[in-house]
């Protein structure tokens, strides 16, 4: 019997992603004809239920898409949980390393999640306007996360099957730690240069939100993602544990530190892939929304607070850095 | 303008919000002193064994009445052993 | 569409309708009072055991004779305290006591009342201030379960231990532990560190156990290998594999229950499907006049949606509140069966209240999530109602 596949939380989060996945397959199967046969002159009986059915598939992946939201944090919390069961584990890295599965897993689910974000973002045009311009080019986006969502699925279901409870898994101060003095960073950079970067990058995307260039919002949000997960996990993140060898993305998810890992990462997430939708709807669909871009800036100007002040509290309570 | 809603509704939210609030009343009265007793025992005796008839810390009892005469492998069920076992 | 007359209705409509809802919350919150009950036990129990561990020694260390846990020698105390970085060597008595060969038994655990601090926890523990009379013959504690069964075979304030050479040794009831310990104490006995030897009938040079404290956790695996080489016929148990057993055990628990309980999520859905399909096929006329009004598709959907956000929510949570009054205040009755077992000494347990934001939050998912799956379709058919329906 496998331990892993009796954890309450798995089997919830099982149970979750199979009946969504149902739901999905559902909208899958009546997309191909709606897809084919849409045609908003036309005023015929067929046209009509395919409007309708659309309704269904419109309120199937929204349905879907914002419990995936809410699964995201779930699926770390589970693999937290089972750092419990798993020997060797401290953290959800440990586990999350357990088989070759759970790191594409994880990528694939934030990527799906963006995808979805922007298709919720053209589902809202679409209905906006009167005569459903965006439909076909909706339905053709349905399918291909549709595609995302299997994969994502049948890895979900692999990866909760091949963690192994005998196997020592290795610890987040192994993965993450410099191991025999090579450097951990990308391009060989220092601390004090991806810090450089990290605010300079900061301020060059507030810059390009402010003057509302699409393709650089891109450029940088994506770029902000990757030097700011770099320097949480090898910078702030020493001063969330007040320690200077731990660095690990997952361990600041649990109880010790008062789950602030879920704000830090979901501030991120959330003002990165605002900045993306806002930049995406203003190039591609002409759209500016104004609303998207201030909780953009919001969001990431919170993360930034959040990460800078947990340097300066230590600072202030210890006078030294680390 | 003040959002208009129907009366029940707003009864029937108060009722749930002021069961929330007891609950967690309760929970901050209660569940710190409940533990106490626990806690000091255990200081005590430097022991954490679960009495529920199976023994982790110590060698397992030796068992006693199977359930079945013919059958003496299968464990009686008022033993939490089936489930509580590794 | 006005946001706020849109609340508004909503408001109205549920509570004209709510026969049409009863129906659905009921079984909603029956279906959560008894999960979340299940679940509550496991976590409260669970947690209690954590607690206790917190106050246990890193590691015991025993001797092994042909894969037996036999007594151990006082000379290792010695060899161990040599080793840096340990501390609080103690000793360690205790062991099985059976009433009759092969029948009811007590876990007898001798304590050193001379030590600072296990002083102060039996002051603590007593009711009575004065350890004198305590001290003055011997006496034990006895848990609630032990008690009760004492009682029961005419033993109330002494019991006379049978000694392995014959004799009798009678030992005076000083006092039960509080019934909120009954979690580890009720087959429990707590008594002087030598008197139990006496019992037990062991010898002067010899001990149960030894557990010892390694304050610095980053040396954890390096002592272990020294307490190895040290001695070659010694179990060391570990703090963390105790730790990790109690997890899993209630893990098993809860994980078993669970998947019998999804059968039962499967039909509440089924029912679910059933029961909104009949009740919105009821509301086409309704639905209608409003599409006639000029309400939207997508109005309609929200207006449903909404609707069953206000049931699951309040369902959940009245399934929820009513949960924890059953398992901590009136201390889960008839269900608290399952979780203890009862074939040495009957036990019941009090519940220390214990609420964990994952275990709310699986328990709504795994609710709310099939409760919306199984409408979402009823829900989508009755939307898209032409407004002809309204002339019908």
């Amino acid at each position: 019997m496998n331990e892993v596949l009796l954890s309450q939380e798995v089997i919830v989060y099982l149970l979750s992603e199979s009946l969504l996945f149902g739901l999905l397959f559902v909208a899958f199967i009546i997309t191909p004809l709606l897809i084919k046969r849409w045609n908003f002159d036309a005023f015929t009986q067929e046209q009509f239920r395919l409007e309708n059915r659309s309704y269904l598939v419109m309120s199937i992946v929204f349905f879907v898409m914002a419990l995936k939201i809410l699964l995201l944090p779930y699926f770390v919390y589970t693999i937290d949980q089972l750092s419990d069961i798993v020997p060797g584990a401290m953290c959800g890295a440990g586990i999350i390393k357990a088989n070759g599965y759970g790191n594409p897993l994880l990528l694939l689910k934030i990527i799906i999640l963006f995808l979805s974000g922007f298709w919720m973002t053209l589902n809202r045009l679409d209905l906006e306007a009167k005569a459903y311009p965006y439909t076909k080019r909706k339905l053709w986006f349905f399918l291909f996360i549709f595609m995302l969502l299997s994969i994502e699925f049948a890895l979900d279901i692999l990866y909760f099957t091949h963690i192994q409870t005998t196997n020592p898994v290795t610890c987040c101060s192994v993965i993450f730690g410099q191991m025999g003095g090579s450097n951990a960073l990308f391009l060989g950079l220092d601390t004090p240069m991806l810090l450089l970067l990290f605010y300079l990058l900061f301020v060059l995307l507030v810059l390009m939100l402010w003057s509302k260039n699409s393709l650089g919002i891109i450029v940088t949000s994506l770029l902000f993602l990757f030097v700011a997960y770099y320097s949480v996990v090898y910078f702030y993140g020493t001063y969330i544990y007040e320690l200077p060898t731990h660095k690990c993305p997952f361990c600041m998810l649990q109880q010790e530190y008062y789950f602030i890992g879920y704000l830090v990462w979901g501030l991120l997430l959330v003002g990165v892939f605002m900045s993306l939708d806002y930049a995406i709807s203003r190039w591609l669909w002409k759209r500016d929304a104004l609303r998207l871009r201030n909780f953009a800036l919001w969001a990431l100007s919170l993360f930034v607070l959040l990460c800078s002040l947990f340097v300066v509290v230590y600072y202030s309570k210890n006078g030294v850095l680390l | 303008m003040g959002w208009r809603v129907s009366r029940e509704l707003i009864v029937g939210f108060v009722f749930l919000g002021l069961l929330v609030c007891g609950l967690a009343v309760h929970y901050l009265l209660y569940s710190t002193p409940k533990e106490q007793n626990i806690q000091t025992l255990s200081r005590l005796t430097t022991f954490s064994s679960p009495s529920l008839s199976v023994a982790f810390y110590e060698p397992r009892l030796p068992s006693g009445n199977a359930m079945h005469p013919s059958y003496p492998s299968m464990p009686s069920l008022n033993k939490r052993g089936f489930i509580y076992a590794q | 569409m006005h946001n706020n007359a849109f609340f508004h209705f909503l408001s109205l409509l549920l509570f004209k309708q709510k026969n049409k809802h009863i129906g659905a919350i009921f079984i909603s919150v029956i279906i959560i009072f008894l999960l979340s009950s299940v679940l509550f036990i496991s976590s409260s129990l669970q947690k209690s055991l954590q607690a206790t561990l917190q106050n246990q020694p890193d590691f015991t260390i025993s001797r092994l004779q042909a894969g037996r846990a036999v007594d151990t020698p006082t000379e290792w105390i010695e060899k161990i305290v040599q080793i840096d970085g340990v501390s609080a060597v103690t000793p360690r008595v205790y062991g099985r006591y059976f009433f009759a060969p092969n029948e009811n038994s007590f876990l007898i655990v001798g304590v050193d009342f001379f030590d600072e601090q296990s002083n102060r926890s039996l002051q603590e523990l007593m009711e009575t201030t004065d350890l004198k009379s305590f001290f003055a013959m011997p006496s034990m504690l006895v848990g609630e379960g032990v008690q009760k069964f004492m009682s029961a075979h005419y033993y109330s304030d002494s019991f006379s231990f049978k000694l392995p050479n014959g004799s009798f040794k009678k030992v005076a009831i000083a006092q039960q532990l509080p019934s909120s310990t009954n979690l580890i104490a009720n087959d429990m006995i707590v008594m002087p560190l030598e008197l139990a030897k006496e019992i037990f009938a062991m010898e002067e040079e010899s001990i149960t156990d030894i557990a010892l404290n390694v304050p610095n956790d980053a040396e954890w695996d390096t002592i272990v290998g020294k307490l190895h080489l040290l001695f070659y016929d010694a179990q060391v148990i570990d703090k963390r594999e105790i730790s990790k057993a109690y997890k899993s055990l209630y893990n098993y628990k809860g994980g078993l229950f669970l998947i019998l309980y999804l059968i039962t999520i499967i039909t509440f859905m089924l029912i679910l499907y059933q029961r909104y399909s009949m009740v919105y096929s009821a509301e086409k006329k309704e639905i209608g006049i409003l599409r006639a009004i000029g309400w939207s598709i997508q109005d309609i959907l929200k207006l449903k949606f909404y609707e069953t956000l206000v049931i699951v929510i309040s369902s959940f949570i009245l399934g929820v509140v009513l949960a924890y009054i059953f398992v901590f205040i009136f201390d889960a009755p008839l269900l608290q069966e399952i979780f203890l077992g009862g074939e040495n000494l009957a036990n019941s347990v009090v519940f220390v209240p214990t609420i964990e934001f994952g275990i709310l939050g699986s328990l709504f998912l795994f609710f709310a999530l099939p409760f919306f799956a199984s409408v979402l379709i009823p829900v989508w058919k009755i939307a898209v109602t032409p407004p002809k329906e309204a002339m019908l």
